[in-house]
């Protein structure tokens, strides 16, 4: 029954954009108007109809950009290619391309964000929501003049700015970027709401600008999150073989790893690698990560074991945020 | 070349006419027209209407529908209908027409009210006043005879969705 309703509702929202067409009568509708006029002479009816009163629609340019970030997005100091998302809407009646460009010098904050090293402007290719750089997702590198973003009237498209950050910066920097995004259409951008671009719309009717001047600017911000992760190593117990605490040949060993992550943000590829001290050998299954045992295969448990290092990787990890690992060695 | 070509199409376009006319003693026609600002010679700013051949979305069109007694005997029983165009919304209280009583459809033409007295059914049953963005059809009653040689005009505005 659930999925029947989740189903009807799909159904709907998709049907809902196209109905609705904000963007208003597609260009190049004719509109026609015919009026009708009866009456009667010496009492015979007759009718009279009008020769129909038409006029075409024109192409009106009008584009938003919308930051799609709910914050200012964390980043490290240095870091790479941390992105601000965007809406791109073509919001005229018609079909239009739009070039994109980057400014990292917005005044009022305190830092440049640089070009990301992966490249400066990415458009979303759909096949994954969210912004990748790299693999079989990578979104794709957008190149002025060779892929500026075509769309239909009342279309989107999800763009990304993607930044580096310098090294070196302050807990708490801003560093904003402005996207503006420019109708392709000559004489378009930045032209006066109302003026008219003859023969410039849509099958060759009339493009007029509209109220948006057919360029839409909005910047986005990074915030240097002062991400910390500090490491605190600590022999939790020792236990010799005659069931004392001396530390002798045999003596098992735990030692305990406390893995914080202070401050705001985001710590990327988190990860810790603890080699064993000499003269141990690893007593086999012993890692626990927040008491919780691992394996010490190299799988989906995030911890292992191998050539002669206890491993265990977190990922992308948000701060603030303990873990606790503790593993157990012999002394030989 | 070009002259003889112009002449031969108002000689055709005059034949049109009479023909009209004759069978026709009610000429009847109507204009898409839009009010542009304007400077006048004293520098005011006055609005103007001017002929309408191509808008974008949002303008403001003023349909004028223009009759006239051509013939020799007066005309009564006079109507006027006209659909408010697709793609196009009715501007309420636009409607104009002199010594007219005035109705409107909201069901394509079938049935007209008085603005006032027009209910729209809602999807959950319910009854609420007819908007303007309702409107599908206006009708014009014009009061009396229209002698000969008289004229008279009715209308309405509407935007461009």
């Amino acid at each position: 029954m659930l999925r029947k309703v989740f189903a009807f509702c799909a159904a709907v929202l998709c049907a809902a954009p196209i109905a609705v067409g904000a963007a208003g009568t597609p260009a190049g509708t004719v509109i026609q108007n015919t009026a009708t006029l009866t009456y009667s002479i010496g009492g015979v009816p007759a009718i009279s109809t009008t020769p129909p009163a038409s006029f075409t629609v024109v192409e009106l340019i009008n584009v938003t950009l919308v930051s799609q970030d709910a914050a200012t997005v964390a980043v490290n100091s240095p870091d790479s290619n941390r992105a601000l998302t965007f809406l791109l809407t073509n919001t005229g009646n018609g079909p239009e391309t739009f070039a994109l460009a980057r400014n990292n010098a917005v005044a009022g904050d305190n830092y440049d964000p640089l070009n990301g090293s992966a490249g400066a402007i990415f458009l979303e290719n759909g096949l994954q929501a969210g912004f990748q750089s790299s693999g079989p997702t990578a979104d794709t590198l957008y190149a002025l003049g060779s892929n500026d973003p075509a769309l239909a009237a009342d279309a989107s498209r999800i763009v990304y700015v993607v930044s580096d950050t310098p090294a070196a910066l302050v807990t708490g920097n801003i560093g904003r970027v402005e996207l503006t995004a420019s109708a392709t259409t000559a004489g378009a951008a930045g032209a006066a709401p109302g003026t008219t671009l003859p023969g410039l719309g849509q099958g060759g009717v009339d493009a007029v600008v509209g109220g948006t001047r057919a360029l839409a600017r909005q910047s986005g911000g990074y915030v240097v999150s002062g991400v910390a992760v500090a490491v605190a190593k600590s022999v939790v117990s020792v236990v010799d073989v005659a069931g004392g605490t001396s530390l002798r040949s045999g003596s098992i060993v735990t030692y305990r790893i406390v893995l914080t992550v202070n401050g705001a943000g985001v710590a990327q590829s988190l990860a810790l690698n603890d080699p064993l001290p000499s003269n141990t050998s690893y007593v086999a299954n012993s890692i626990t990560v927040n008491g919780q045992p691992r394996t010490d295969a190299a799988d989906a448990d995030q911890a292992e074991f191998s050539t002669g290092t206890v491993k265990v990787a977190f990922g992308d990890t948000a701060a603030p945020i303990t873990h606790t690992i503790e593993f157990r060695v012999t002394v030989n | 070349m070009r002259t003889f070509f112009i002449a031969f199409a108002i000689v055709i376009q005059l034949a049109a006419a009479s023909a009209y006319a004759q069978q026709n003693p009610i000429l009847v026609k109507n204009v898409a027209e839009t009010e542009v600002e304007v400077k006048n010679a004293q520098g005011v700013i006055e609005k103007v209407r001017m002929p309408l051949h191509k808008a974008p979305p949002g303008t403001e069109v003023i349909y004028t529908t223009t009759f006239a007694n051509n013939g020799g005997k007066p005309a009564n029983n006079i109507a006027i209908t006209n659909p408010v165009p697709a793609n196009t919304t009715y501007v309420g209280g636009s409607a104009f027409g002199d010594n007219t009583e005035i109705a409107f459809s909201i069901d394509g033409g079938k049935t007209y009210n008085v603005a006032d007295k027009l209910r729209v059914k809602t999807p959950e049953g319910r009854e609420r006043a007819a908007l303007p963005s309702d409107y599908t059809h206006i009708r014009w009653t014009y009061k009396g005879d229209l002698p000969p040689a008289k004229t008279g005009a009715a209308g309405f505005r509407a935007v461009i969705k």
